[in-house]
């Protein structure tokens, strides 16, 4: 990465002038964080690399609105959101939703070398219990939840990026969290 | 596009709490480490290897260099009406610079003009003027 694209992938970057090449550079540095979020939304490993271009794509077409007004991470993440949102209602993909099997996203994360298998066996079931309970809350509170607790972004990027008002935001914070504490009470 | 996440006001008023109140519902409890495992389990569900962020880079890559042309296009495309109604325009409101009329009246009028003056300072009709010509000798 050279200095001109190590500039343009700068968190405030004017990516207005930017030519297909050099977008390289920030797509390299955001593509992990906005094909997490878009896995953690639709579930599926395709969906989520499909929307995961077609969001860089977006950006690279819509970067003109683009006003810096927010950092290009929370601008991107904006972008993703609404992509999972059109494609979590689409009708078609909602049947693939059903045939598909949630355990597609599994937990690999539980396994941890510095862990017994107990303690192993412990995670691995809370994190079925927390993912069965954010599985099941509304889009909205799913999205707060997973942008503050798996992201951890501010309050003010997901205010921005989502699009809602920040009270909104800590309202549907304290109630997925509320929820989520409910669902796994006692399996936690 | 950005706006279709619309921002409908929760149906409790519970706007007024404390930023960090969910996040102190998390700490409060056993959740804490519940969530701490969850969020380290989503992301290394998404960890990849190294190959599959190059290829998706490539295949971004490849799909806006297919884009950009029509992009370009497109954008191009756009100025190609604004154009054309602004020449309209031009055309319609430019002052328009005085034409001359064809001169065929004036020039008709004038031919006319001169065969009447010469008939009236004519001593005899005109066909009669060889005759009249004649006569003159003849004098």
């Amino acid at each position: 990465m050279d200095v001109a694209l190590t500039h343009v992938a700068d968190e405030n970057a004017d990516i207005q002038r930017v030519e297909p090449e050099e977008f390289d550079g920030i797509v390299a540095r955001h593509q992990r964080q906005i094909y997490r979020i878009l896995l953690s939304m639709v579930r599926d490993d395709d969906v989520a690399d499909t929307l995961t271009q077609e969001c860089f794509l977006r950006a690279f077409r819509e970067r003109n609105s683009f006003r810096g007004e927010s950092s290009l991470s929370t601008w991107l993440v904006r972008i993703a959101i609404n992509l999972a949102h059109d494609h979590n209602r689409s009708r078609r993909w909602a049947f693939w939703r059903k045939v598909n099997h949630p355990e597609r996203l599994e937990a690999i994360g539980a396994v941890d070398l510095h862990r017994s298998p107990e303690q192993t066996l412990m995670n691995r079931e809370s994190v079925d219990a927390i993912r069965t309970a954010v599985a099941k809350l509304p889009e909205r509170q799913k999205i707060v939840f997973l942008l503050r607790f798996v992201e951890e972004m501010s309050l003010e990027s997901i205010a921005e990026s989502t699009g809602l008002k920040i009270g909104t935001v800590k309202s549907h914070l304290f109630r997925s969290v509320e929820a989520v504490k409910a669902r796994c009470n006692g399996c936690v | 596009m950005m706006t279709r996440f619309d921002d409908e006001p929760p149906r409790e008023r519970i706007a007024e709490m404390s930023s960090g109140q969910g996040e102190e519902l998390v700490k409060s409890g056993e959740l804490q480490d519940g969530i701490t495992v969850f969020r380290d389990s989503l992301r290394t569900a998404a960890e990849r290897p190294e190959a599959f962020w190059t290829s998706q880079r490539a295949a971004i890559t490849e799909n806006l260099r297919r884009a950009a042309p029509t992009l370009r296009m497109k954008s191009a495309l756009i100025w190609v009406p604004v154009s054309v109604a602004a020449l309209v325009c031009f055309f319609l409101f430019m002052e328009k610079p005085g034409v001359p009329a064809p001169d065929f009246a004036v020039g008709a009028d004038q031919n006319l003009l001169i065969d009447v003056e010469q008939a009236l300072y004519r001593d005899c009709p005109e066909a009669l003027a060889p005759a009249a010509a004649l006569v003159q000798e003849i004098k």
